[in-house]
């Protein structure tokens, strides 16, 4: 059965709605798609429809939270941090304080509303800011995990969702801790990287170069910083070869964050598959198969690398 | 309540810890502080109920310095506060010192938000009243915007924000000195009828002379008693007030002065 990892999002928000008073939560005039709502709905007093107003709602939030408040913004991945980053990096990253950006639609996944809607270089943007960690849960545990990891952590935080809806790649009773990266298939040819919605992708494949006697190690990185360093040095020593697969530009992205860590620890080659233009409409099966991130592309590049 | 010739003489001592300061770091906007040397002062030294005793109490004021690049200003004030020995304003953007050029709340005792970057202190301020309105605190958020800073879109974002949520609490001073940094303000994007706009977003206006110290004491708590709207108080003033020859002009702006100028321009604001 597939899953709409935003409504996980909701429902976690609820939760800690419940639990703690001071959390207050921000949208911009999306809070269906991000569903955001859910707490609106639950707790109208400590929620905030800015209205179609990005760099009003980061600066907003982030006075609240000098003032003890525990803020959670979302919006489109696009739109935040792409309309606001000034603002982000002003008044969250450089004075350091609690507030969680929860951006849903990230990458191609968006599909048919085309480019102007595809998120491709917030990571990039993310990356570049000190004082930040960044989070890419992967399914409906590893999003509902990380959300209500994230409230314990006094420091800022951006999460990226997707839309597309997803099967489980974790059991509902696993104790999945979101500050690692999983191995979901061990292999010793190559390793292959995903997160987020590519996670899933990447373990199709894995599955099918089995078949075709590749024995490839899949890792859903779930988390960008705190990088897993364990994790990623180990797949690199066992394997040789790595592969990154994300939803987003290649400038700057998680692949790009592979390849910096491993030059200095443990230089890798690294096959960065995403975007390095701008994309366009189309069904997102469609649009991963053109640029590269279906499955069947993973498995060719892969074997292309192999051989 | 301050006397008020006592409180001109501290605002005064404001305008000329901005020139040393600037003089002595060889950098910074001496002009754009002179224009709200008392803005600033009857703000933090009179009106406002702030204290580096009072910091953690609920219903404390709090303070915006939306043009940051003041802060020379600021630091005076909050210095004769009490907030850190008046010794160290003459660190002022000094490696490893903890006056950095634009305010820096995690650094500075008493800053209460980070700026520099314009266009962004009127929406902390509101986030600020959010918060105090969920904590049923009595606090009054005060924000002191440049002129040419209301160019910035999310100004009236946030104009719109505090007017939606009634924010009586937040009270906006802008300083109307008519000058930005390439020119004057009407020249380059104009921002008349100021008073209009604010009031059509919901606002309640009040104009005051920004030099005029009684007058910036009675308007800036009439100004806090509102309990129907947010209020916007145009401080009608001059950059590089106290020193004749900057007086207005506009080439001043982000300039500090030399050495062998800045006894005379002290002595000049003494008189
Ligand atoms: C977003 C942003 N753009 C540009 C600047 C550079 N800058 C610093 S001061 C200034 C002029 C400010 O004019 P105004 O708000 O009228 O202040 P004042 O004249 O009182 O100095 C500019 C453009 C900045 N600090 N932030």
């Amino acid at each position: 059965m597939k899953h709409n990892v935003r409504n996980f999002y909701g429902n976690a928000l609820v939760e800690l709605g419940e639990e703690d008073q001071e959390i207050v939560v921000f949208d911009a005039d999306l809070s269906n798609s991000t569903k955001t709502a859910m707490f609106g709905e639950r707790f109208p007093d400590r929620f905030f429809n800015m209205g179609i107003c990005e760099q009003d709602m980061i600066s907003t939030a982030a006075g609240m939270a000098s003032c003890g408040k525990r803020p959670f913004i979302s919006t489109f991945s696009v739109f935040v941090p792409g309309r606001c980053f000034d603002q982000i990096r002003m008044c969250i990253a450089y004075p350091n304080l609690n507030v969680k950006l929860v951006s849903t639609h990230g990458g191609i996944s968006v599909g048919k509303d085309g480019p102007s809607h595809h998120a491709n270089e917030d990571l990039s943007l993310m990356r570049a800011l000190p004082n930040f960690n960044i989070f890419l849960p992967s399914d409906p545990l590893s999003t509902y995990n990380t959300i209500k990891a994230i409230h314990n952590i006094d420091s800022p935080c951006y999460v990226r969702l997707f839309r597309d809806s997803v099967e489980r790649i974790y059991d509902e009773d696993f104790d999945l801790d979101p500050f690692r990266s999983h191995i979901l298939q061990e292999g010793e040819d190559i390793a292959i990287i995903g997160y987020g919605f590519t996670s899933h992708n990447a373990l199709a494949a894995g599955r099918l170069l089995k078949e075709s006697g590749i024995s490839a190690q899949i890792i859903d990185l779930q988390v960008l910083r705190p990088f897993d360093e364990r994790t990623i040095l180990n797949a690199a020593k066992k394997c040789g070869r790595i592969m990154t697969v994300e939803d987003h530009s290649i400038f700057g992205g998680m692949g790009s964050a592979v390849t910096d860590f491993l030059s200095e620890r443990y230089p890798t080659p690294v096959k960065m598959l995403g975007v390095d233009r701008f994309t366009e409409s189309g069904r997102p099966d469609d649009l991963y198969e053109k640029y590269g991130l279906s499955i069947e592309s993973i498995v060719r590049k892969a074997k292309e690398i192999i051989r | 309540m301050i006397e008020t010739n006592e409180l001109s003489k501290m605002c005064m001592e404001i305008r000329i810890d901005s020139i040393r300061m600037t003089t002595d770091a060889k950098s910074g906007h001496p002009s754009s502080c002179m224009s709200c040397a008392e803005i600033i002062g009857v703000l933090i030294l009179d009106v406002m109920n702030f204290s580096p005793q009072n910091l953690s109490d609920v219903d404390r004021d709090r303070f915006v310095l939306s043009k940051g690049h003041a802060a020379p200003a600021y630091y005076s004030a909050l210095s004769m506060k009490g907030f850190f020995p008046r010794e160290e304003l003459f660190t002022l953007r000094d490696i490893g010192g903890r006056l950095q050029g634009h305010p820096d709340m995690r650094k500075t005792p008493g800053v209460d938000f980070s700026t520099g970057s314009l266009g962004m202190g009127l929406s902390v301020a509101n986030g600020m009243a959010l918060a105090c309105r969920l904590n049923h605190s009595k606090s009054n958020i005060f924000v002191l915007l440049g002129d040419g800073e209301l160019q910035e879109g999310q100004i009236w974002e946030a104009a719109m924000t505090s007017s939606h949520h009634k924010l009586s609490n937040v009270v906006a001073i802008v300083d109307r000195n008519m000058l930005q940094c390439d020119g004057s303000t009407e020249d380059i994007k104009s921002l008349e009828p100021l008073k209009k706009k604010f009031e059509s977003f919901g606002w309640s206006v009040f104009e005051v002379n920004g030099h005029d110290v009684g007058a910036l004491q009675r308007t800036i708590r009439e100004a806090k008693s509102r309990d129907d709207s947010p209020s916007v108080i145009i401080a009608n003033t001059v950059k590089g007030k106290g020193v004749k020859y900057m007086e207005g002009v506009c080439s001043w702006h982000g300039k500090p002065l030399k050495d062998t100028e800045y006894n005379d321009a002290i002595r000049e604001c003494e008189q």
